[in-house]
């Protein structure tokens, strides 16, 4: 590189610093709650503190409004495309429900608990856009580690085991991944995506490749928790805040999705004969859905049940990085936005059945006749998280096995169409455990005396997430307008 | 030619102590020198890194493996000892299965170990005649400069994160 | 390679005349005489200390851990000595010229906290531990302030290397060219870099892990005879390592104080030619004599200030010397570009 040649690339790097608004908002943000919290200390603080967090995240908002021009950015280390300020809007969202859970008052007592909350969102906003390697593995740290902080951080015993437990299996992955991207970097020259295929092509001997791809994808496969890398989600899941879970279960496995789905679009430019990935890809997912399923038919603490459920919804998403198709990317991202809007309304549930120090699905018999209401918006919201009409579910099921039977149809390989009749199964299976809270909601008695309270409040947001659901269904080419 | 076999010499001698310090971790029972082991895993993984020619990376190893990780894990490992009483030994359990998977690994590496590493062009020299020290640091400047801001709100994250932990007293509810 | 045939003999000379000069220093600020007994004006006290410390039985005690307890003075002191590796003596006398200098001197430096946590866990006494314990929490938490103080002058020089900050200081007018009258605003780091040099080196104030009144002699109470004086020995090439390293990075290393005025060419007498062998004296000759003075500082601070608790001595580090220290890696930076 020629000194003119660097100046003027220094001074595109300060040009295009703007695009990074939102995340410096964010940023700017998340010290601003925690100085808050130093400032601050009144009987409202927890309040003060959410209400601040929410125009933190309006503020966000607004900045993400201010760049929609598509493209490289930096120097072509960050990326702009289609969906990506809608998936901002959307994580932006998710946080914002995530922060009004009922439950969360011990946490909230704090700052950190907001300030770490941000900071899981801004590693998915870097996530989604990162075009560079060393920048995604920052990223994903970014994520991980506050994820097992905010694990540990209900401030019993089991949390802070499984906090414990969640890093260190955590970091024996990010050193596998970091192994598998140090090979890519030497392999190719270059940290960059866009320059690694065509440096990849120079060699044919596809055996090293192949090593290092095998590292990156099983650090990835433990983020999204899918089989056999799964073991430390259920335990984290059932010690963590609800709130937090119901974040970390969303946003970090659509964002590594989402960047995920993209570098397998690398693979298939360059000519190097790989290992059949997408064979490998169909039996984790495979796996993680009957895996996911069966385990959760046998649970009875609910938190445990959606750390299962997720593990098996992780395949079926799963399903649009094999397809790797345009409309399998649509569907996929279709698939996560819907899982979102379900997964907090029921994690919203288990929230409110926890500060009732609820447990498990068999506590809650004949709850359903006492708050009819609450009942209809959980039967709604499960009956889309099996995958039945008249839900988003539904829809969100529909469109990842039409592309998967489009992609099966042109190459008819025959595992794709174990994978489409297997992940249907799959469906039939999770039916079961997932009608059992309505079950026990509406068909089961009780002798128990015990009075619930139910606020408006938690009426309100359960409706709105049940109704997002069923509007999801008829409108299903809204979303996808909004998403493309 | 001299230099080249002298080179290769140091190189096995401290990977081979590498090697057989990590299995000293394995084997030890005692924690602590389980720990002491691993400080000889560091030096001469720097060392290798030194012998190659990336000094500062072989430096930021010393710097940042002993000097601030290993010297908190001997922290923690020796707050917690002598509190307990007992000595505090290491156990193993479930020998086989981690021994399947430690033979399969180690199957995966060699097989992959048969072919030449295919190593990328790494195009040529930087044309603006800078040291090894200054091109790290004009790449974390300009190319990487993103990434570099996000580890510093990841350290300050993790710094404000454990900080909480370790400051809050955890009520056990039973 | 010279370098080191020099160090490594001054630095045995060195730490016998430094206990010597300790005591007589201690001595005349309380007004005492200080050891008269051996040799003229006490003289041959070290020698004879030295002599006694030879003969000592090599005691390990009986539940020590035999390894850790027999490595620990060695570990020490190989890290303190292997710091003196990329030091320059003068223009042509270099240890290793290595790009990375003064990074790599932090870096084996913290290995000594290493050693001592070694001796203080092996020596299996309750003292040694608290020692150890006080001493690497004091090392790790002052690590911080000193690396800020270096990284301003590291910013200033725009090099890691320590023969390289030494040649940005060489000019006809002296002190005149030392980066502390270069860049006044240098004064802070410099104090800050002292204070936590002192805390490096476990002097007083910073005497926590070794602080008699409550810990005997923290963590080498067990040790005896030889391997008690070589973490002696250490402790005395550290105090003089960090001197050497405020020498090179505030006080213009191995360059002449003096200044050419008109005809009376001082500076030029005083430095040799560069390439002969005068110039290789003269710059010895100045590096050593200005630390030598630093040193006297520092003991003329051991025997003026009291101990600190530890609770002062944890604030001190995290609460102002390190947002000083960032401060004024912030005001390098300013400087750097503006002025």
């Amino acid at each position: 590189m020629k000194q003119s040649e660097f100046i003027a690339y220094i001074t595109t790097l300060i040009g295009e610093f703007g695009y990074l608004l939102p995340e410096m908002t964010l940023i700017a943000g998340s010290l601003f709650l925690v100085v808050l919290d130093l400032l601050y200390k009144g009987t409202a603080a927890a309040t003060v503190r959410t209400l601040a967090t929410l125009v933190v995240l309006a503020a966000t908002s607004l900045a993400i409004d201010a760049a929609p021009i598509e493209g490289a950015y930096l120097n072509g280390v960050l990326a702009q495309t289609a969906v990506t300020p809608t998936l901002k809007y959307f994580f932006v969202l998710m946080t914002a429900a995530v922060l009004l859970y009922p439950n969360s008052r011990v946490q909230r007592r704090t700052g950190e608990y907001q300030y770490l909350i941000l900071m899981v969102l801004l590693g998915t906003f870097f996530l989604i856009q990162a075009q560079n390697l060393l920048l995604f593995y920052v990223a994903l740290e970014l994520v991980s580690i506050t994820s097992y902080v905010l694990i540990a951080f209900s401030f019993q015993r089991k949390g802070f085991e499984a906090g414990i437990k969640y890093l260190l299996f955590g970091a024996m992955s990010s050193g596998l991944m970091l192994y598998g991207l140090s090979l890519i970097y030497g392999l190719s020259g270059s940290l960059d995506l866009a320059l690694i295929p065509q440096m990849v092509a120079q060699s044919s001997d596809p055996t090293w490749l192949n090593l290092a791809l095998m590292l990156f994808f099983v650090g990835i496969f433990f983020k999204l928790a899918l089989v056999p890398f799964h073991i430390w989600s259920p335990d984290a899941y059932e010690a963590g805040p609800t709130a937090a879970i119901a974040l970390i279960s969303v946003l970090p496995k659509v964002a590594i999705l989402v960047f995920f789905y993209q570098f397998t679009q690398l693979l298939d430019t360059t000519d190097v004969e790989l290992f059949n990935w997408q064979y490998a890809l169909s039996i984790l997912a495979i796996g993680s859905m009957f895996v996911g399923n069966l385990s959760a038919l046998r649970q009875n603490n609910a938190k445990r049940m959606m750390a299962y459920s997720s593990i098996a919804h992780a395949g079926t998403l799963l399903i649009g990085v094999i397809v790797g198709t345009a409309f399998g990317y649509e569907a996929m991202l279709f698939y996560a936005v819907v899982y979102g809007v379900m997964n907090v309304g029921v994690f919203y549930f288990i929230d409110w059945m926890e500060k009732n120090e609820l447990e498990n699905i068999s506590d809650l018999a004949g709850l359903g006749r006492q708050f009819p209401a609450v009942g209809v918006c959980m039967t709604v919201l499960l009956v889309s998280l099996v995958g039945l009409p008249p839900t988003g579910g539904f829809s969100a099921k529909l469109l990842v096995f039409s592309s998967l039977w489009d992609v099966y149809l042109q190459s008819s390989d025959s595992y794709l169409l174990w994978l489409f009749a297997l992940g249907i199964l799959n469906s039939a299976i999770s039916l079961f455990y997932y009608l059992k809270i309505p079950y026990y909601l509406f068909l089961k008695t009780t002798n128990s005396t015990q009075r619930y309270r139910v606020g408006a409040v938690s009426v309100v947001f359960l409706a709105c997430t049940a109704l997002l659901v069923l509007a999801i269904f008829f409108m299903a080419d809204l979303l996808l307008e909004m998403l493309f | 030619m001299e230099q080249i076999n002298f080179n290769i010499l140091a190189f096995y001698g401290f990977a081979g102590l590498a090697v057989i310090s990590a299995l000293m971790i394995l084997m030890s029972k005692n924690i602590i020198h389980s720990v002491f082991m691993l400080v000889l895993v560091f030096l001469s993984v720097a060392a290798i890194y030194i012998i190659t020619n990336a000094e500062f990376v072989g430096v930021t190893q010393i710097m940042v493996y002993i000097g601030g990780i290993l010297i908190l894990m001997m922290f923690g490992v020796m707050l917690t000892n002598r509190i307990d009483g007992g000595k505090m030994l290491t156990e193993h359990r479930r020998i086989i299965p981690a021994v399947l998977l430690g033979l399969g690994l180690a199957f995966v590496f060699y097989s992959t170990l048969q072919t030449k590493f295919p190593l990328a062009e790494f195009g040529p020299q930087s044309e603006l005649d800078k040291s090894v020290t200054e091109t790290i640091g004009i790449n974390f400047m300009t190319h990487q400069l993103v990434a570099l801001e996000l580890t510093a709100v990841l350290l300050l994250m993790a710094l404000i994160g454990a900080a909480f932990l370790a400051g809050s007293k955890f009520e056990d509810k039973k | 390679m010279i370098a080191f045939l020099i160090y490594l003999p001054f630095l045995l000379v060195f730490v016998i005349f430094a206990v010597y000069a300790e005591r007589k220093v201690s001595a005349f600020m309380q007004d005492r005489i200080g050891p008269m007994e051996t040799g003229k004006f006490g003289i041959l006290q070290s020698f004879a200390d030295v002599l006694k410390m030879m003969q000592k039985e090599d005691i390990i005690a009986l539940a020590a851990d035999r390894k850790l307890f027999l490595m620990a003075p060695l570990v020490i002191f190989v890290s303190v000595f292997t710091g003196y590796a990329v030091l320059p003596l003068s223009a042509d006398i270099q240890g290793s010229a290595a790009e990375t200098g003064i990074y790599f001197l932090l870096a084996v430096i913290s290995l000594d906290v290493i050693g001592i946590l070694m001796a203080g866990w092996g020596s299996n006494s309750k003292f040694s531990l608290f020692g150890a314990m006080r001493s690497v929490a004091q090392i790790v938490s002052y690590e911080i302030p000193l690396g800020l103080a270096i990284l301003c002058v590291i910013m200033l020089m725009q090099t890691l290397s320590l023969q390289e900050i030494s040649l940005q200081q060489v000019g006809g007018l002296g002190f005149i060219h030392w980066n502390i009258i270069q860049y006044p605003f240098l004064i802070v780091p410099f104090v800050i870099y002292f204070i936590a040099s002192l805390a490096e080196s476990n002097r007083t104030p910073f005497d926590l892990p070794e602080a008699e009144s409550e810990l005997i002699g923290g963590f080498h109470t067990e040790y005896s005879g030889f391997r008690w004086a070589v973490i002696m020995l250490s402790e005395y090439g550290m105090m003089l390592l960090v001197s050497l390293i405020a020498v090179i990075l505030f006080f213009g290393s191995w360059n002449t104080p003096l200044p050419n005025l008109g005809p009376v060419r001082l500076a030029d007498w005083t430095s040799g030619t560069v390439g002969q062998l005068s110039a290789d004296v003269w710059g010895t000759f100045w590096i050593l004599s200005k630390a030598m003075l630093m040193i006297f500082v520092q003991m003329w601070v051991r025997w003026t200030y009291p101990r600190i608790r530890v609770d002062q001595m944890m604030s001190l580090s995290w609460k102002y010397l390190t947002p000083i220290g960032l401060f004024m890696v912030f005001v390098s930076g300013f400087w750097k570009l503006w002025m």
